[in-house]
């Protein structure tokens, strides 16, 4: 059996330990907010947080998060109260087919929790690990510097 | 400049991210849209697509770009390092 926190919740994995995280998120927590892009590692559109640090949850067996805390999109924000870097996307036009959005607000979420500068360099910087086939990421980085201009207001 | 689908009887042999690299926010430079309304006289009431046009302009521009640079217009797409070096070798 396998405890981790998820979300802020305690929970509890009996399966198999080597599922993958993003597999299990999905299927036995039913947060199916985290999105898979690639299955390989390469395009961050599964990105959750674990203790904090950006992973690519296609790449990491369930049991590795063993007493961790795991984070995912469901913990920003909530349709009818988003979150400051949510809202930034609905304002700046920062999605679009959708699938890398989840990686790149967890991704932006933990750069700037960590103090992460909020320049256009940083933040494309920070967000080098997320791939995004649509925006041209223009807009997602414009997203990502609003967001966190308002928060320092 | 960057992605060369690689076809072998038929498959794409390179269809994994890690051998066909497309940018990351660090290579992709900043752009700016320019809406120019000229109705399309084939298309129904003056339409055309636009949805291809990221994909059809940039690799006009780039060859473009490149027989300014070095006086050679290179055929074919993508402009990658090596298909320039090949060209001007
Ligand atoms: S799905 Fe995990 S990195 Fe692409
Ligand atoms: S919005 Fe489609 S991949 Fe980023």
């Amino acid at each position: 059996m396998i405890k981790l926190t998820v979300n802020g919740k305690k929970k509890s994995f009996a399966g198999a330990p080597f599922k993958r995280l993003i597999d299990a998120l999905r299927e036995d927590f039913a947060l199916t907010g985290t999105k898979e892009g690639c299955g390989e590692g390469e395009c961050g559109a599964c990105t959750v947080l674990v203790d904090g640090e950006p992973v690519n949850s296609c790449l990491i067996p369930v049991c590795q998060t063993e007493g961790k805390k795991v984070e995912t999109i469901e913990s920003l924000g909530t349709p009818e109260k988003l979150s400051k870097l949510q809202a930034g996307f609905l304002a700046c036009g920062g999605a679009q087919c959708g699938i890398c959005t989840p990686g790149m607000l967890m991704t932006a979420h933990a750069h700037l929790k960590g103090g992460g500068k909020c320049d256009d360099k940083s933040v494309r910087t920070a967000l080098a690990g997320n791939l995004c086939r649509c925006t041209g990421y223009q807009d997602i980085v414009k997203s990502v510097v609003a967001a966190a201009k308002g928060k320092k207001k | 400049m960057l992605e060369e689908p690689i076809y072998k009887d038929g498959v794409m042999i390179n269809n994994q991210l890690t051998n066909y690299v497309i940018p990351t926010a660090l290579d992709t430079p900043p752009f700016q849209v320019i809406l120019v309304e000229k109705p399309y006289s084939r298309g129904p009431f003056g339409a055309k697509g636009v949805g291809e046009l990221p994909m059809d302009i940039p690799g006009a521009a780039v060859a473009a770009a490149v027989k300014h640079a070095t006086g050679r217009l290179i055929p074919t797409l993508p402009h990658t390092p090596e298909r320039i070096a090949k060209a001007l070798a």
